[in-house]
């Protein structure tokens, strides 16, 4: 009884450090380069079934126009020049 | 010797009827295990029986010490009958060292074949035994007044040190001294003859009956000697014995992390991208760089950004935008990057921060390309051809923060496994659950 309460301890611990190793190296639960609240500003207004695979809106490219609006100035996202 | 003293009796609980077994006949109170209750054991009338229930089946131990554990002192034969854990308010009346507080101690009522009794106070810190003594008959029957207390006639008023209100929470056992749960107590004591002496009465009904006591450190190597020469001590040692490779265990475990959490903190992973970039050459537009492949999903990429500004006073904003293959953002990393300078009491200095990291997982395989953008402010000088932004992505970065959220909580365990006023309802437990 005694070896398999061990057993469990040391288990446990190893189980421990293995598991926190492993999502350290992979990033588990760690944001994704894809973020979506970028995604979903500047792909506002698109029109219906005009998303890309990463849920960008196809129809324009907003990367200069929402960068001048979101970053540098105090307008809302999304929006144009 | 001792085998024969112990007496086995049994009576029934008033409250729900299952036998109880006791130590001593002549108990005058007891505790069933089956209902909780504490009662008389031969109540002048039935009805008044029952003194009150515990709250709850058991109470965590402190230490090693239990009821029916058998020992010497002062050559006498004893045996621990009850356990009482009470919680009580104390306050020094001592002008020049006032103090208060509350603490919970637990009382084991000691007791001999021929009534002899005493009982140990057993705190976190240690030990004391408390010895019953007799008030002279010619001393004033209020015995304290006016802060002062006297027990024996050629014993002058002394000033009383402390006082304080008790009150049972658990009792468990029996004993010749009612303790259930809710009773309440006051005490006072004084110093006597390098003593501690104590006065214990009904705060309701003070004038019907004072018990005094002299009150004595026992000295844990002491009682501990006592208790294991005349117990079986075996069962409990092999239990701590096993609590204390748990406690080992954790704290190798939070040791181990800590080194890890120390490793991760240098391990930035394999370089896949660098680029410099003069800030001569981004335009309002942005300066888009060479893209570069995500292969792999499963594995954390950093993506840091190091300006390169030899002029002090400087401020500007850096930001970086990663886009996808159909050239739309899927991310913006963006930072103020300044320096500053001047000079304190005759000494120069200089300051900035020109420095961004982010931690990110690709979701998607593909072709990806950072786009650089730079704004700088109206008190920025020019910008020259010593000003750059060099840009690194690295994958296969060790994440500390992982380790350090794991240590945390390993760090708190430790402390609730070695604080005194916590660690005992841990290895209570842990001895519960132990089958040895």
């Amino acid at each position: 009884m005694i070896n398999l309460t061990r057993g469990i301890i040391i288990g446990g611990i190893a189980l421990t450090v293995g598991a926190t190793t492993y999502i350290s190296s992979t990033g588990l639960g760690l944001q994704g380069i894809h973020n979506r609240e970028i995604i979903k500003a500047a792909s506002r207004d698109c029109p219906s079934g005009r998303t890309d695979e990463f849920g960008n809106c196809i129809e324009r490219n907003y990367r200069s126009a929402y960068y001048r609006s979101y970053y540098f100035d105090n307008s809302s996202y999304g929006k144009g020049k | 010797m001792l085998e024969e003293d112990f007496l086995d009796h049994q009576v029934e609980c008033p409250s729900c009827r299952e036998t109880v077994f006791l130590i001593y006949k002549n108990s005058v109170f007891a505790n069933c295990k089956n209902c909780n209750s504490i009662f008389v054991v031969k109540p002048s009338r039935p009805e008044n029986a029952i003194l009150g229930q515990n709250k709850k089946n058991s109470y965590a131990l402190i230490r090693y010490l239990e009821i029916g554990q058998k020992f010497i002192y002062n050559e006498t034969a004893y045996i621990i009958t009850g356990r009482a854990v009470i919680k009580v308010k104390f306050e020094g009346t001592d002008s020049n060292e006032a103090y208060k507080g509350s603490l919970i101690y637990h009382e084991w009522v000691c007791r001999s074949k021929d009534s002899q009794y005493f009982t140990i106070t057993e705190d976190y810190a240690g030990f004391h035994i408390s010895m019953p003594v007799e008030p002279d008959p010619e001393v004033d029957q209020y015995f304290i007044r006016n802060s002062f207390m006297q027990i024996y006639s050629d014993m002058a008023p002394k000033k009383i040190d402390e006082t304080g209100i008790g009150k049972v929470i658990y009792f468990e056992g029996e004993a010749d001294d009612n303790y259930y749960p809710g009773r309440e107590l006051s005490y006072a004591t004084c110093t006597y003859k390098g003593y501690t002496y104590g006065a214990e009465w009904n705060p309701y009904k003070k004038d019907v009956s004072v018990n005094f006591y002299v009150q004595s450190v026992m000295p844990k190597n002491t009682l501990h000697k006592m208790i294991y020469e005349k117990n079986d001590m075996s069962n409990y040692n092999k239990k701590l014995k096993e609590f204390n490779f748990l406690r080992k265990a954790v704290t190798v475990t939070a040791l181990i992390l800590f080194i890890l959490m120390a490793f991760s903190t240098g391990e930035k992973g394999k370089m896949m991208y660098e680029k410099r970039i003069k800030m001569l050459d981004i335009t309002e537009a942005g300066y888009k760089l060479p893209t570069f492949e995500i292969n792999e999903l499963n594995t954390p990429y950093s993506i840091k950004t190091i300006a390169n500004v030899p002029s002090s006073n400087t401020e500007m904003l850096v930001g970086v935008e990663i886009t996808n293959k159909n050239e739309n953002v899927v991310n913006l990393l963006e930072k103020w990057f300044w320096t500053a300078s001047g000079s304190y009491e005759g000494e120069a200095w200089r300051e900035s921060d020109v420095e961004m990291t982010s931690y990110f997982k690709f979701d998607k395989k593909g072709t990806y390309q950072p786009i650089l953008y730079l704004e700088k402010s109206t008190a920025t000088k020019t910008i020259t051809d010593g000003y750059y932004v060099n840009l690194y992505i690295r994958k296969g970065v060790m994440m500390t923060r992982y380790f350090l959220y794991t240590l945390i909580f390993f760090i708190i365990l430790i402390i609730i496994l070695y604080l005194p006023g916590t660690s005992h309802y841990i290895k209570s437990w842990y001895f519960q659950k132990l089958k040895i």
